[in-house]
């Protein structure tokens, strides 16, 4: 009884020290920018209200299915992990790690004073949309999550990942790096190849009317020339979406940044 | 010189290396053999991205330009953190190692990582920076890029756009991809049996490895 009532306690803390932050950011935010921020939606009197998700559920699920809670192990292997999250468990670990303490992914108390959804709810329902191309609200049921909170985190995702990591994994390699690709290739029996490669197009299914002219091959569908160099590891060194699928390789070579690095390193 | 492999779909560039279209003789039938094998992990590379990352083969969501880069993008730097945690395993460097270890030629693996498989959780347990320090290296400064001798770039320092121009008429020379192809071919068949050897087949292979003087045997 005691611990349920200093439960309580702690948690009314912690509802009040979040609600005065949150209001104190919030005047912060209007004073600076010498305006109060326009109305977007959201809790209007006479709207349709929040349903009331239960985030706690979302995180207690996606915590006991793949890392184990109170003790017992996952309910799904490491293969079924991989599976769902498209990323082996030491990477996903890592995103993980990097992300759970962003103010934007983190556990946040709403104006209201409701805590809402947890870290790992985030992550994972964002992982699926990228992963399974699936709408935003198909992960509503298991991660409690709406769709448009999917939708924001999907927008999020590659943004702080792009942010972080961009400039380790998808740069161009130095003089050290490029050595060690001509050795690769050289033992292959292509001496002086820094890589392979190729383009490929990507259906968009949903583009703007605007654009569709213009974004139209020569099968009558809308889609996206992705240039890539990558090696036999298929890890890739140079990656380029931004064609219309109007050009050729050709055309698109000539576009890219590739032509140019190559012209400035020869 | 060096160039890219690609496919019949690019420019006759000195930068790009292709088959022939017409090989008629042996040794150039040879020489797009293994361009095409070694070539193949640029057409793979879509299979299995896009079996792992739906989202990029039909992104229907999105609707701005600009995000579907964004997801690109960052669906490609996940794909080459997953890459790099088990580039190990994989079939190019498997097939690598099986031909040699049946070939006996060298210790097997030609790659410059000696860091040893990375398959366990002790991998990542620093933040940020790829755990082969030999496939990047430290990035390096601008002024520190060389200009390489016989490009016929000596004169114009780099960076200007007298070298800019020079570097491009080199780049798009016609005439070196020629040469450069003929030396290419020139080589593969001299070292053939050694090089086409992980991409035979299995019973290929160990046939090869019978014989006393495999190398002469295989596609005479």
């Amino acid at each position: 009884m005691d611990d349920d009532i200093a439960d309580d306690d702690l948690q009314m803390a912690v509802v009040l020290g979040a609600r005065s932050s949150f209001s104190t950011r919030r005047a912060l935010l209007s004073v600076c920018e010498g305006r109060v921020r326009k109305r977007v939606g959201g809790s209007c009197p006479g709207r349709r209200p929040n349903r009331p998700r239960d985030f706690d559920r979302g995180a207690h699920a996606i915590l006991r299915d793949y890392f184990g809670v109170d003790g017992k192990p996952p309910v799904y292997g490491e293969d079924a992990f991989e599976e769902r999250f498209h990323l082996p468990r030491p990477v996903f670990n890592r995103l993980f790690r990097s992300i759970c303490n962003e103010p934007a992914w983190r556990r946040t108390v709403n104006a209201t004073g409701r805590p809402q959804a947890h870290a790992i709810q985030n992550v994972a329902a964002a992982l699926r949309v990228l992963g399974y191309g699936e709408p935003f609200d198909r992960a509503d049921e298991y991660c409690c999550l709406s769709g448009s909170t999917i939708d924001m985190y999907t927008r999020r995702l590659p943004h702080l990942i792009i942010d972080k990591w961009a400039k380790t994994y998808l740069r161009r390699p130095n003089a050290e790096g490029l050595e060690h690709i001509l050795t690769r290739n050289a033992a292959r029996g292509l001496p002086g190849c820094m890589g392979f490669i190729d383009c490929t197009h990507c259906t968009w299914a949903k583009s703007p009317k605007a654009l569709a002219g213009q974004h139209k091959d020569r099968n009558g569908k809308i889609s996206i020339v992705i240039e890539t160099v990558c090696d036999e590891d298929l890890y890739i060194r140079h990656l380029f979406v931004r064609c219309p699928c109007t050009y050729n390789d050709k055309k698109v070579l000539a576009a890219s940044p590739l032509m140019l690095d190559v012209i400035d390193e020869a | 010189m060096l160039f890219y492999a690609a496919d019949q779909g690019y420019p006759r560039y000195a930068i790009v290396a292709h088959t022939f279209s017409h090989p008629d003789t042996p040794r150039r039938l040879v020489y797009n053999r293994l361009q095409e094998a070694v070539r193949k992990h640029a057409e793979r590379l879509y299979a299995v991205w896009w079996s792992r990352w739906f989202i990029t083969k039909y992104p229907a969501r999105y609707m701005t330009l600009p995000r579907l880069i964004n997801t690109a993008t960052a669906v490609a730097i996940l794909h080459n953190i997953a890459v790099e945690h088990r580039r190990h395993g994989f079939v190019a460097s498997t097939r690598m190692e099986a031909a040699a270890a049946v070939h006996g030629a060298g210790s097997g693996r030609h790659d410059g990582d000696d860091q040893g498989p990375s398959g366990d959780g002790m991998a990542f347990v620093k933040d940020d920076g790829p755990i082969c320090g030999g496939v990047w290296g430290a990035s390096a400064p601008l002024s520190d890029r060389k200009v390489n001798d016989g490009c016929g770039c000596e004169g114009a320092p780099v960076g200007t756009a007298r070298y800019m121009r020079m570097a491009e008429t080199e780049t798009k020379n016609t005439h070196k991809r020629f040469s450069l192809l003929n030396d290419f071919t020139e080589h593969v068949w001299k070292d053939r049996g050694r090089l086409l050897a992980p991409y035979l087949r299995f019973s290929d292979v160990r046939e090869m490895s019978e014989r006393a003087s495999g190398a002469e045997v295989v596609l005479r």
